[in-house]
């Protein structure tokens, strides 16, 4: 298991596209793309100019609020995820929401976005969402109603039953209700996702 | 290669750029690059600090203008709620304790209440307008959320009035229900 912690992740080379419809709070995580080393970092603020950069330049990763346009954002990500002659249908997109209520983060992950992260962002949560993109490249999924990262995990161990996989146990993929998700809400999401929590 | 699993599944596997460019050579370690993007907020605070002012100004006003009821009631709530989102999305918790504690209730209260198309629930914001002006005043600028755990703490038990409310609601019509016309009475604690 690769360590994120104690490993270096490069994203001089990449480019990043921040939708975000308020300025002050794109120009908050375009400065920590800058303080990563990131050089080339596109700001829009609505969808129009947002398609038009995807068409225009090659981006590698979108960090989309869902607000943007009046809440249409999510839509948006559904439909680069669905259209199969969209060259960026499979690129990394992270949601940056300040609304995490878990029927909003369910919403943001199911519209097929690689992860989700709370505003206000800080430099430790954006770091560890690029690491976890960097170090767990997976495949996509596609069914009816989905297209996005394969979002099951292999588990080994469970004793009842068979899991989603061939070569998984089980498959306890039930989805959690209940009150708004802190960001150490979401982050241990992310853990259980690493393997166990650990 | 795609594994095709049955008619409504398949994975498709993709060719992954951007773990390749960075895992590349170089870069930072967690350590350095959060110590560098810290600095590069620093620069970027006084632009924050006056963008909060603004908005908090905004939304003293908005939160004001929604204690008439009349019947620009609901524009001066969703006015609220885009300046209150605003401070919530940018102010860090860490400098802005309080602000941030309040502005994140309070999205929440106007959230939950359009999740249920519910009526807005006009003493409940009162309680977060009248929470505002407090921490604004001389007395209570430089207290920390910590420091106020009465004010807090009840600011957390209206919300969990409002999603009490809410779950009523949702229990007794179906989603997508027009907004009653009616605020709910808060129950009693």
């Amino acid at each position: 298991v690769l360590s994120i912690r104690n490993s270096a992740i490069n994203i001089g080379g990449l480019s990043f596209l921040i939708a975000d419809p308020n300025p002050h709070s794109g120009s908050v995580i375009h400065s920590i793309l800058r303080g990563f080393g990131a050089t080339r970092i596109v700001d829009v603020r609505t969808i129009r100019d947002t398609i038009q950069v995807l068409i225009d330049q090659k981006i590698d990763m979108l960090l989309l609020d869902p607000q943007l346009e009046k809440g249409r954002g999510l839509d948006f990500v559904r439909s680069i995820r669905r259209d199969p002659n969209n060259p960026c249908r499979t690129m990394p997109i992270l949601i940056v929401t300040g609304d995490t209520r878990t029927s909003a983060v369910k919403a943001a992950r199911d519209c097929g976005a690689n992860l989700v992260i709370a505003k206000p962002v800080s430099p430790a949560a954006l770091y560890e969402r690029l690491a976890w993109v960097a170090f767990n490249p997976r495949n996509f999924a596609e069914a009816a109603d989905y297209f996005g990262p394969d979002r099951r995990f292999k588990i080994e161990g469970l004793p009842d039953g068979s899991g989603r996989r061939s070569d998984d146990s089980a498959a306890p993929m039930a989805d959690a209700e209940g009150p708004a998700m802190s960001q150490n809400e979401i982050d241990n999401l992310l853990q259980e996702a690493q393997g166990g929590g650990s | 290669m795609s594994t095709t699993r049955d008619k409504f599944y398949r994975e498709v596997p993709v060719d992954d750029n951007f773990s390749k460019k960075a895992l590349a050579k170089g870069g930072f370690t967690r350590e350095q690059a959060i110590r560098r993007a810290e600095s590069a907020l620093a620069r970027l605070e006084p632009d924050i600090a006056k963008f909060i002012y603004s908005e908090l100004k905004r939304l003293d006003g908005a939160l004001l203008a929604a204690r008439r009821r009349d019947a620009g009631h609901m524009a001066n709530i969703k006015d609220a709620y885009e300046a209150s989102g605003h401070i919530r999305d940018v102010a860090d918790p860490t400098i802005y304790s309080l602000l941030s504690f309040i502005t994140t209730l309070l999205c929440r209260v106007i959230e939950i209440s359009d999740g249920v198309s519910m009526a807005y629930p006009g003493e409940i914001i009162d309680c977060f307008a009248d929470a505002l002006l407090l921490v604004q005043s001389d007395e209570y600028r430089k207290k920390t959320a910590k420091d106020l755990s009465d004010l807090t703490t009840a600011l957390e038990k209206t919300v969990v009035a409002v999603e009490a409310m809410a779950g009523k609601l949702q229990k007794q019509k179906p989603l997508g229900h027009p907004r009653t016309p009616d605020t709910p009475q808060l129950p009693q604690h």
